[in-house]
């Protein structure tokens, strides 16, 4: 087993880094999991209030009824019914959110047509998703009436009914007053920041030492050699996936640590592992294929960061995908990362295993192996070009 | 004697570049053979099919009287390879490193201990067993680089140009090394490009051009095959036109030149060139000083069978 404990040698020779990148995933795990799971963000819920204006072009009763049912809930801003002026109010943020009833909308609903209303929203106005969904329940409801054949204004009259109910939020507690989510959620936050340092750790690791082996003279130093090459192959590949079986492994027990043996009695621990593991094999053939692209240690340590950082940015880690553009949510399909972030909230939403849970997880879990097969095949073809010595 | 190494009518070709042009070699056992030639002469890779690290389009190896194919691992471990480049690991020390390439041959732990010690002690590195090889100079690291292609004690060691860009005692003494390793029984297979090496260690030479070998012999009978004689050179302070005419037919005058008060002649093969050239300096009564006279060198044969320079290809 000379190569493979040659290999052990030189992870030994890169310790110091290794446990560097460890002890600041751990910090940066621990420091995001209890920021993102403080109780006061759970058990506190306080209605959000938005700055709206309505202009009612319409004057109908159910215009007049959605107005009123929006100043209820918001806080209502009176601008006059001028395009230009529209556009000033909402630059200066006077207004949040500006909704236009359109005329004869009450006429075309009742004949049966379809009508929207027209809203216009400050480009970065998170706050303007709470408006969207008061209008859309208003105008569910009272579809929902009108489809019963009720009359116009006695569905107005159920629909204002509806939503005067005021809703309680209570979050669930258990007997000692903990989140009963508060695990689970901690587990989802912590495992969430596994991928930055597998794929940090297994670049630094893995790519630079397989680099080393792969450096043309060392190489055919080694194919001159009386050990099968095969031998030598095996023997890296092994090790490989020892070190990379043995961070995660690693990565694991941290993560049971830090949330106090609290995830060992639950069945998402296993989810969390296998989810944590599928990745491993992304980072080894990311590694491989790098090593086989870039023979100098600086050029894969800018890799480590530019991968790791990418893929964490990209993939929803850092940055949660529903504020990103639509554009970066797309693109972020082709970065395993997503496929990733995906099965982790599906376990962390998971109370019971049930089989569309199984399907969604294993779905995401295969999208992430595909990546690794993919990432290897790139690899092994560049490796089979290298080793044409010209 | 054994033939240790038979290459027959070896074809390579790069696209339309041929690279290797019907060559033929035989090295007998215990021969420091060396391969001469200029860069592109295809040295090395002669070298890279004889270790299966190339595919060749025609001709056959034979290795200790067995084909060699890219496994023949029962022939390889009586081979040591020692390239142009230094190749090692960084991130080992000296030990580690030969170690490493010394275990790829070596299983059984307490013999390779041993060979690696010998190794060690061979390229006398034992104050630098622990040292990272960034911290060795140039020569040695040239000296590791040895050592880990010979630790296993090979019965053929191949040396690419192991001396390129290497201070003069650093060559030196990997020249001595390389006879010391012949001594002790190796044979030895030389590339170069400096024909000095060649005569200084090699017992015969092949001289490559264009992925030919052009002629094989010792370097006596390398030389004996021209017709190129010694080289005079005398220092003289005046010399006129109609006396440098006079030298230049006197018998066996091949090429003359006079530049910088220094008289060159090169003489075709005979015998009293140097006597009858100072016999005409005196019944001209033209003064001169110092007097130097040089047998031809291997790039005189090259110069002779090709047309050009060995240098500065």
């Amino acid at each position: 087993m000379q190569v493979f404990n040659t290999y052990f040698r030189l992870v030994q020779r890169k310790k110091r880094l290794i446990l560097m990148y460890i002890i600041i995933f751990t910090a940066i795990a621990v420091v995001m999991m209890k920021v993102s799971t403080q109780d006061e963000n759970l058990e506190k819920y306080t209605r959000r209030s938005v700055k709206i204006s309505v202009i009612d072009r319409d004057k109908s009763s159910l215009s007049k009824s959605l107005k009123a049912y929006l100043t209820d809930q918001n806080e209502m801003v009176s601008i006059p019914d001028k395009e230009k002026r529209i556009k000033d109010e909402l630059y200066w943020r006077n207004v949040e959110y500006v909704l236009i009833i359109p005329e004869n909308f009450q006429q075309l609903l009742e004949e049966g047509q379809k009508v929207d209303v027209i809203s216009k929203k400050i480009d970065d106005a998170v706050n303007a998703v709470y408006v969207d969904e008061e209008i859309k329940l208003f105008m569910s409801l009272f579809s929902l009436y009108q489809s019963a054949d009720y009359s116009v204004e006695d569905a107005i009259g159920h629909v204002e009914k509806d939503v005067a109910h005021e809703v309680l939020v209570n979050t669930v507690t258990k007997e000692d007053g903990e989140s009963a989510f508060k695990v689970a959620n901690e587990g989802q936050y912590y495992f969430q920041y596994v991928p930055y340092v597998l794929v940090s750790v297994c670049i630094l690791a893995i790519s630079c030492i397989l680099a080393m082996f792969y450096q043309e003279d060392v190489r055919k130093r080694c194919i001159c050699s009386s050990m099968k090459l095969k031998d030598q192959n095996q023997q890296l590949v092994l090790a490989s996936l020892l070190f990379s079986f043995g961070v995660t492994i690693l990565f694991i027990i941290i993560g049971i640590v830090v949330t106090k043996g609290e995830l060992l009695g639950q069945i998402n621990l296993l989810f969390y592992s296998i989810n944590a593991l599928a990745f491993m094999f992304v980072s080894i053939a990311l590694a491989f294929m790098l090593a086989n692209l870039f023979h100098s240690e600086t050029a894969l340590n800018g890799c480590s960061n530019v991968f790791s950082l990418g893929f964490c940015f990209l993939g929803g880690i850092f940055v949660p995908l529903w504020v990103m553009p639509d554009s970066v949510v797309t693109f972020a399909h082709f970065v395993p990362t997503y496929w990733y972030v995906q099965a982790n909230d599906a376990v962390s939403y998971m109370t019971r295993v049930t089989s569309p849970f199984l399907k969604e997880f294993f779905l995401n879990v295969g999208v992430q192996m595909c990546f690794a097969v993919a990432l290897l095949s790139i690899g092994l073809v560049v490796s089979k070009k290298r080793r044409v010595f010209s | 004697m054994q033939t240790v190494v038979k290459i027959n009518n070896l074809v390579k070709r790069y696209g339309d570049l041929v690279a290797l042009d019907h060559f033929n070699l035989e090295i007998m056992e215990g021969e420091i053979f060396g391969l001469l030639g200029p860069n592109g002469s295809g040295k090395s890779t002669t070298i890279h099919c004889l270790l299966s690290l190339l595919e060749y389009d025609k001709g056959d190896i034979k290795v200790f009287g067995e084909e060699m194919k890219p496994d023949s691992y029962h022939l390889k471990k009586d081979i040591g390879i020692i390239m142009q480049n230094v190749a090692v690991f960084d991130r080992l020390t000296v030990e580690e490193n030969i170690d490493y390439f010394c275990g790829l041959y070596i299983k059984d732990k307490k013999k390779k201990k041993e060979l690696v010690q010998e190794a060690i002690d061979f390229v006398e590195l034992n104050d630098f067993k622990k040292f990272y090889p960034k911290k060795l100079s140039g020569g040695l690291l040239r000296r590791l680089n040895i050592a880990c292609g010979i630790a296993h004690k090979p019965k053929l060691i191949i040396l690419d140009e192991p001396t390129v860009a290497v201070d003069p005692q650093s060559r030196n003494n990997i020249l001595e090394g390389i006879k010391r390793l012949n001594k002790e029984g190796a044979t030895i297979i030389y590339t170069t490009h400096y024909m000095e090496e060649v005569e200084q260690i090699c017992t015969r030479i092949a001289i490559m051009d264009k992925g030919k070998s052009i002629a094989v012999g010792t370097k006596e009978e390398l030389k004996s095959m021209v017709k190129t004689g010694e080289t005079i050179q005398v220092d003289v302070p005046k010399l006129m036109e109609n006396q440098l005419e006079q030298i230049s037919k006197l018998p066996h005058t091949k090429k003359l030149s006079y530049e910088n008060e220094v008289l060159h002649v090169q003489y075709t093969k005979g015998k009293h060139n140097l006597i009858r050239l100072l016999d005409y300096f005196r019944e001209q009564d033209i003064a001169f000083g110092r007097v130097t006279s040089e047998l031809p060198t291997l790039n005189d044969v090259f110069l002779e069978i090709t047309g050009k320079e060995l240098r500065d290809q």
